[in-house]
């Protein structure tokens, strides 16, 4: 039944950015501070305020036009949406509606299609509403935080296509340093536009916009659960309502929202408070030049410049904190895959949600193993207490008594006493040699608390063993 | 000395020079205001006046040097904030509302050692222009109680007039402060969009509001507006300068300069005191070697047209932030949000304001007409420009007679919005007397940031006054 | 019709009146059709030039301390010493 129809998928996207400030005020763009305690008279719309625009905002909305393939309006200018709702300060939204900042661009999925995207625009957050017994409170600390809002065009046919493009949006606005878009701080949000239509049909069905999901999983099931539920209308002969439905995610299904709700009139007009923006297009230029580069470009650069497998450059690129980490630390050190495994196994495992140690100090604990002057087992143990104490490796290594000061020519009596304690060992050694030569390099980097210079010691073991 | 009666420029000099203090200058001016309690212009006298004057005359005491508003008092129009005082707008929805922050005028006033004394009645939220829709009452005509005083910057007017402070602030959205200096006989300007920071100032129609001073006399209005100008960060609409010059044409002979008159307007004089003084007017600067010219602009007609459609649809949407929820005077007794809303907002705002949302949100809800209006704006603007090359000044009269009596209502809308949908500055200086003593106004018009060349013809005719009549 | 407009601009506007009221408006409605049409009357080619703000002359991206929440919430009717209070909103 569902092969004879198309699903027809058009998203909106909100993501906070990433700015200091807020889009219109000078308070801080912070998530998670006491309640109203970031808020100034613009933000709060007290009488005789007006928007000032943020140089920031604008220069990250045009950066996530261009990681998207827009085009950027050289001239744009904002808008007023009129309408009341207590998080609302001014009773209007500033938002751009006719000639926004990002205009028709695109994003590749992996199959290699691509979904549309039809404007980019900078708008403002709202506040905050909790609701406790009979009263709501508000907080209008999100009030004014900058937004973007993504619109793409109905190229999408699947919640796995809708989900992909989101995880791939995502990627470039954190990839971009546009949007940090924390789902579980509300930092992306996302509007469904869904209808179906028979299958070769140029006729589209009616639309049904479902609002403010807040998880890729949601998107994934509201459209899997809208499409059902039109298809299974058509088939029944009945017919499909445009209309706003509000998904519920406890219960898995949506419901029609109130008609008066829904449709509002928003009275967009021209902000006369707000001139219209000029852009220039060297600064467009500009900000082109120095794009980061996408999660794609840095995969093929960790591949094919670098040499490192598929794995993992997918491993480092996961998350961009590692991939950051790992590209400062490659202009220090330039043994790309040595730098992969140890990103991979003596950092990540000791960091939890930040990087407390500088690549410059990560860098010289790598160089410290490979001069052996210290031993790979012990450099994880170094690492953590820089983080600990941001204290400079060397100096720490020595505090830390885990510097390799076992002269070469030492080593040779404690190899001697071992072997002369450990007949059994070298009776053994004839059958399984690598093994024994592991053995006794174990007893004797336990007998000099590490401090052992590993691959000497083995050196003498074998000449040792095989000479006996 | 009556240090009331004294000009700014007067004032700063002589306040400079020892002649008198600033306590004695405060005392002398809320003497006046009690004495003219009647005319209701001021609604209320700031209590720290007489605390920030001992402080001023320490400050000279220290040898400090002084700012150029040292030595004079200011009152301000009840819709522009001042930090810890009250700024009501004189609406009933924010009487008890008190400003956490100062506007820009204020701020600049204030760092030139400017003291504020108080603040002035208005036409609730600038709309009107009568006075008449004030919650503190009606502002009586400075000469004679039966005529209107104008509005809606009433009290600023009528209390520069009466002595009752040095100088005072009005804002004009649509003649609010040319009609009552013309009604009242003092000087009060529109200086050109973007000049002066609307920050701290309440909104009625943004496309057209604009803060300009009320004073004794030309000369003064440029010193002020000079220092209350400038581009302002709070402000996106300030055009890009840190200073004007508004003065330095001041007592240049006005022979040879091309004044014109606009045809339709002319016409439109009905008035015949009116029309006599106005072509006296004319006469004279023609005997001073001026040149006068006569214009026509495109579809002048429509100014009033585009006024009303663009600054109902703004006031619409800029009141709404007044919602009962955040600062304003909330509803009794009230059980969702949008009860509050309806309730509040219908309690708080008087008839004319309630008039002008209601027709604002019918603009704002028909496609494009607000568009529409903008751009038969611009269509006049060019025309407006186009005729004025080669002019230096537009004369026509400020109002269509003098004051009118209190309940009369006249149609001269069109003088008073013609300069804001131009967006050109506006003078309007006391030029006549009628039989009854009663003042008449006339207004200078200039392009855009042509303020220096309306000072010039301004303070041409303010000295020769006497010659005019 | 004519009231059907005016009663939508009240629920826009947020305002309430008595039908006598409401009635009393339509003069005004009528008086701003005639404006409407007077305006787009006017044969018009030209755009309205909003003014135009530079990107470079835009403000900084720098935080500048916030007011603090007495001041906030110094004027709202109904408050606690944290938020602003208004009964339940229901979606």
């Amino acid at each position: 039944m569902r092969d004879k129809y198309d699903v027809v998928v058009g998203l909106e996207i909100h993501a906070e950015l990433k700015s200091k400030t807020k889009v219109f005020c000078s308070c801080a763009n912070t998530y998670g501070a006491e309640p109203n305690t970031l808020v100034c008279p613009v933000c709060l719309a007290l009488p005789g305020t007006s928007p000032v625009l943020n140089k920031k905002c604008v220069e990250l909305t045009i950066k996530s036009g261009l990681m998207t393939n827009c085009k950027i309006n050289e001239y744009n200018y904002f808008e007023r949406k009129n309408y009341f709702y207590p998080d609302l300060t001014k009773s209007y939204q500033i938002s751009q509606v006719k000639v926004p900042i990002c205009v028709d661009g695109y994003v590749t999925l992996s199959s290699g299609k691509k979904i549309g995207i039809s404007d980019i625009h900078l708008e403002e957050d709202t506040g905050k509403l909790t609701h406790i017994g009979d009263k709501s409170y508000i907080d209008y600390n999100r009030g004014g935080v900058p937004l973007i809002e993504t619109v793409t065009k109905p190229d999408i046919s699947s919640a796995d296509e809708a989900v992909e493009f989101l995880e791939t949006l995502r990627g470039i606005y954190v990839y971009g340093d546009i949007a940090e878009c924390k789902l579980e701080q509300g930092g992306m949000r996302f509007d469904v536009n869904l209808s179906v239509k028979k299958k070769g049909s140029t006729e589209l069905g009616k639309r049904v916009e479902m609002k403010n999901l807040n998880s890729f999983r949601s998107v994934k099931r509201a459209i899997e659960y809208e499409s059902a539920r039109q298809i299974a209308l058509l088939e029944e002969g009945k017919e499909v309502l445009g209309e706003t439905r509000k998904w519920d995610e406890d219960k898995n299904e949506n419901v029609a929202m109130r008609a008066k709700l829904a449709t509002a009139v928003y009275r967009c007009f021209a902000d006369p408070d707000l001139p219209m923006l000029h852009i220039p297009k060297e600064l467009v230029e500009e900000i082109r030049k120095d794009l980061p580069l996408t999660i794609a470009q840095l995969k093929e650069l960790y591949t094919k410049e670098y040499g490192l497998t598929e794995y993992d450059a997918g491993v480092i690129t996961a998350n961009k904190m590692f991939s950051d980490f790992y590209n400062e630390c490659i202009k220090l050190y330039n043994k790309p895959k040595e730098l992969s495994t140890w990103v991979q196994s003596e950092l990540m495992r000791n960091v939890k949600d930040k990087i407390k140690i500088s690549p410059e100090h990560f860098v010289k604990i790598i160089e410290m193993a490979d001069a052996k002057k210290i031993s790979r087992t012990n450099a994880v143990p170094l690492i953590a207490e820089v983080m600990k104490t941001q204290k400079d490796p060397e100096v720490l290594a020595k505090e830390m008594d885990i510097i390799n000061s076992m002269d070469d020519s030492n080593l040779e009596p404690l190899i001697d006493a071992l072997i002369e304690a450990n007949p059994k060992a070298v009776e053994d050694f004839k059958t399984t040699p690598d093994k024994i030569i592991t053995f006794f390099a174990g007893q004797l980097m336990k007998q000099t608390r590490g401090k052992a210079n590993v691959v000497k010691a083995k050196e003498i073991i074998l000449s040792k063993l095989q000479g006996k | 000395m009556e240090l009331n009666k004294l000009g700014v420029i007067e004032a700063n000099k002589k306040y400079i020079d020892g002649e008198f203090s600033a306590v004695e200058m405060v005392n002398a001016c809320i003497e006046s205001i009690k004495e003219h309690a009647d005319k209701n212009a001021v609604i209320e006298v700031f209590d720290d006046a007489i605390c920030c004057a001992e402080k001023l005359d320490a400050k000279r005491e220290a040898k400090e040097k002084l700012g150029k508003l040292a030595g004079t008092v200011v009152l301000v129009k009840d819709n522009i904030l001042v930090k810890g005082k009250k700024a009501t707008a004189s609406s009933n929805f924010l009487k008890n509302f008190e400003s956490i922050y100062s506007a820009t005028v204020v701020n600049k006033m204030l760092s030139e050692d400017a003291i504020i004394l108080g603040r002035t009645n208005m036409d609730e939220f600038a709309m009107g222009s009568d006075g008449s829709s004030s919650i503190y009452g009606k502002t009586k005509n400075a000469i004679d109680d039966n005529y209107s005083a104008g509005g809606s910057s009433s009290g600023s007017a009528v209390a520069v007039k009466l002595n009752d402070c040095t100088f005072a602030l009005g804002t004009d959205t649509g003649g609010s402060i040319r009609f009552p200096a013309s009604y009242n006989g003092v000087c009060g300007v529109k200086p050109t969009y973007g000049t002066v920071s609307r920050n701290g100032v309440y909104a009625y129609a943004s496309s057209f509001n604009q803060v300009g001073p009320i004073t004794k006399n030309a000369k003064d209005s440029a010193y002020v507006l000079e220092i209350i100008a400038g581009v302002d960060q709070m402000d996106m609409t300030t055009l890009n300068y840190q200073a004007y010059d508004f003065s330095s044409l001041i007592g240049e002979d006005v022979s040879g300069k091309v004044y014109a008159v606009e045809k339709n307007i002319s016409s439109l004089i009905k008035d015949k005191e009116c029309e006599s003084y106005f072509n006296a007017l004319v006469d004279f600067i023609k005997a001073k070697g001026g040149v006068i010219k006569e214009i026509e602009i495109d579809n002048i007609l429509r100014v009033g047209d585009v006024y009303k459609l663009v600054a109902y649809a703004e006031a619409s949407s800029n009141l709404s932030r007044y919602d009962g929820l955040k600062y304003t005077t909330q509803a009794q007794d009230c059980l969702s949000a949008q009860e509050i809303y309806v309730k509040s907002r219908s309690q708080g705002f008087g008839k004319e304001v309630k008039k002008r949302i209601m027709l604002g949100n019918y603009i704002l809800s028909k496609k494009e007409v607000y568009a529409k209006a903008k751009n038969l704006q611009q269509l006049i603007i060019n025309s407006y420009n186009e005729k004025m090359q080669g002019v230096d000044c537009l004369l026509l009269p400020t109002s269509f007679g003098v004051a009118p009596k209190a309940s009369e209502n006249r149609q001269e809308c069109i003088l008073g919005v013609l300069a804001n949908v131009l967006r050109a500055p506006s003078i309007s200086i006391p030029y006549a007397k009628n039989k009854e003593g009663l003042p008449l106004g006339v207004q200078i018009m200039a392009k855009e940031l042509d303020e220096k060349k309306i000072y010039q013809l301004a303070v041409s005719i303010e000295k020769n006054y006497g010659e005019v009549r | 019709m004519k009231l059907d407009e005016i009663k939508m601009s009240a629920d826009l506007s947020k305002l309430e009146f008595s039908e006598e009221e409401l009635l009393g408006f339509a003069s005004e409605f009528d008086e701003i059709d005639e404006v409407i049409k007077r305006v787009e009357g006017v044969s018009c080619d030209v755009e309205y030039k909003i003014p135009v703000k530079e990107y470079a002359d835009l403000k900084e991206d720098v935080v500048e301390p916030s007011y603090s929440r007495e001041e906030i919430l110094k004027n709202a009717p109904r408050k606690d010493s944290i938020s602003f209070i208004l009964p339940k909103v229901v979606e």
